[in-house]
């Protein structure tokens, strides 16, 4: 109730009510911060509040010339780690003589949350300066941003004054209402150097999983996508609880991703369609020819259902056409 | 001193106390930042040791498995209840609620609703045509956790967060099927 309460105060901010930045002024401010997590060294203990959850993950990172390397352990519930190198990124669970890792498909995470080319963004979002606040000790500056439609989340950033890194992120629905929130409680930025010495190698998992394999074409095509969204990723890989591989398409405008998985449909032909606690989370299943499709995302449901009243079988001559 | 610390930050209340507001979200964002921002060394492991306590009563970590296939048997053993559409209340069997009452889960259950398959093949309710209850066959595909559980798993590479997988639970309210 209070972080209702919270993002009420924060919304209602002169921030909030002023005008939107210019374009081109936006897209300066957004490009800086996205260059911010790249760019600098830092080390740090941050906390994830999604609904009623909470968890706290400690974060090394440090630039490299071949992309970022990072390093993220949750420090509660089950031994988690999250390494990213060189533009690759691995996830390891378990503790010692049971630790298994799995490939990710992106090595972005917190607070890296700005795509490379942050400037596309005031395509689909107004930008607007809000006030100072004070986040892990230092001096923040927030920066929101509203979305101009109905298919993304609108973003309260707020970003350190001297390094432009994301002290603070908020998901927040049209009401205003949080729906996530990344919070730094302690950051450190440190020479480069230092942050190596304190990062260690990788050690070898006991079981590595099968890596997701990038395909170009499959069973079904996407005709339709909303305003500013492309597909970011299309790979074959294993889901846990499955004995199959499916494949998992990525759609995203840079900051709003929407997954979709596609799999030989194996069960009476039902079209569902759900909602986590809050709405942050939506989801929706469909029959498409021989294939059973899931679109979900932490997107707003009329993203998701574009998506999804989008989706044919491939045209002719691809896989999947009788 | 840890005492000396929380009483600086708010007279009335103890260091646990905060620890356990925080972990229940009844802190402000102001005082949640601040307390989070002050741990020391031993309060960190307090804090460590609530996430411990949680995660064991949700049923997570080492344990989480046992708990999804005993959700996943007890979602598979519901009747299929028969309503509109429209009837978003949720409606949960008792023995739910009391067994995620008991292990403190913080389950939401939402909302599946069927939306039919017309022959052009859209889904039914975007095109705003009331849904007519009709007899569910008993063999109808109803989701399970597990298969919650391998979308949500595998849409975290691109969700920014290292979480275990979120509480995206369900409650089926209705299920409608309309054939041509």
């Amino acid at each position: 109730m209070r972080w209702g309460a919270l993002l009420l105060g924060l919304l209602s901010a002169p921030g909030w009510a002023s005008d939107p930045l210019p374009a081109a002024e936006a897209a300066k401010l957004l490009q800086g911060i996205a260059d911010a997590s790249n760019r600098f060294a830092y080390e740090g203990v941050f906390v994830l509040q999604h609904g009623d959850r909470m968890q706290t993950l400690r974060i090394s990172s440090q630039p490299h010339p071949a992309g970022r390397e990072s390093r993220l352990v949750g420090m509660d519930g089950e031994v988690r780690e999250v390494r990213c190198t060189r533009g690759e990124s691995v996830t390891i669970q378990g503790g010692d003589g049971n630790a298994r890792a799995s490939k990710r498909v992106i090595s972005r995470h917190f607070p890296d949350l700005l795509p490379s080319d942050a400037r596309v963004l005031t395509e689909w979002y107004w930008v607007r300066q809000a006030g100072v606040d004070r986040v892990a000790g230092q001096d923040c500056r927030e920066i929101v941003l509203q979305p101009k439609d109905e298919y993304r989340w609108g973003h309260v950033l707020c970003v350190d004054q001297e390094t432009r890194l994301p002290l603070r992120a908020v998901l927040v629905d049209p009401k205003g209402q949080a729906l996530m929130r990344y919070t730094f409680a302690e950051l450190d930025i440190l020479p480069g150097e230092a942050a190596k010495a304190r990062m260690p190698p990788v050690g070898k998992p006991v079981r590595f999983t099968d890596a997701p394999k990038a395909i170009q074409a499959g069973a079904v095509e996407v005709r339709q996508l909303p305003p500013g969204f492309t597909r970011v990723a299309a790979v074959k890989r294993p889901l846990s609880h499955r004995g199959t591989e499916v494949e998992h398409w990525v759609f995203s405008d840079g900051l709003t991703h929407v997954s979709m998985f596609v799999e030989p449909l194996s069960r009476p032909d039902v079209t569902l369609k759900g909602a986590s606690h809050k709405g942050m989370v939506n989801l929706l299943t469909r029959r498409v020819g021989a294939y059973q499709i899931t679109v979900l995302g932490d997107a707003p449901r009329p993203t998701v259902e574009l998506i999804a009243r989008g989706v044919d079988l491939a045209s002719p001559g691809q896989p999947g056409r009788p | 001193m840890k005492q000396a610390h929380m009483n600086a930050t708010t007279p009335l209340e103890s260091a646990d106390e905060l620890h356990s507001a925080l972990w229940d979200g009844e802190l402000d964002d102001f005082e949640a930042r601040k307390l989070l921002g002050g741990m020391d060394t031993a309060q960190r492991e307090l804090w460590a040791e609530y996430a411990m306590i949680g995660d064991a009563l949700r049923g997570v970590g080492t344990s989480r498995s046992g708990f999804m296939q005993r959700f996943e048997t007890a979602l598979a053993s519901e009747p299929t209840i028969l309503a509109p559409v429209a009837a978003r209340k949720p409606v949960v069997a008792p023995y739910l609620w009391t067994a995620a009452a008991a292990a403190m889960v913080a389950i939401t259950w939402t909302v599946w609703t069927a939306a039919p398959t017309d022959v052009s093949g859209q889904p039914q309710w975007m095109a705003q045509q009331p849904a007519t209850s009709q007899p569910v066959a008993a063999n109808e595909y109803q989701p399970g956790a597990g298969d919650l559980e391998s979308y949500m798993e595998a849409h975290q590479d691109f969700a920014y967060a290292v979480v275990s997988v979120p509480d995206l639970t369900v409650e089926r309210v209705s299920l409608t099927e309309v054939r041509p």
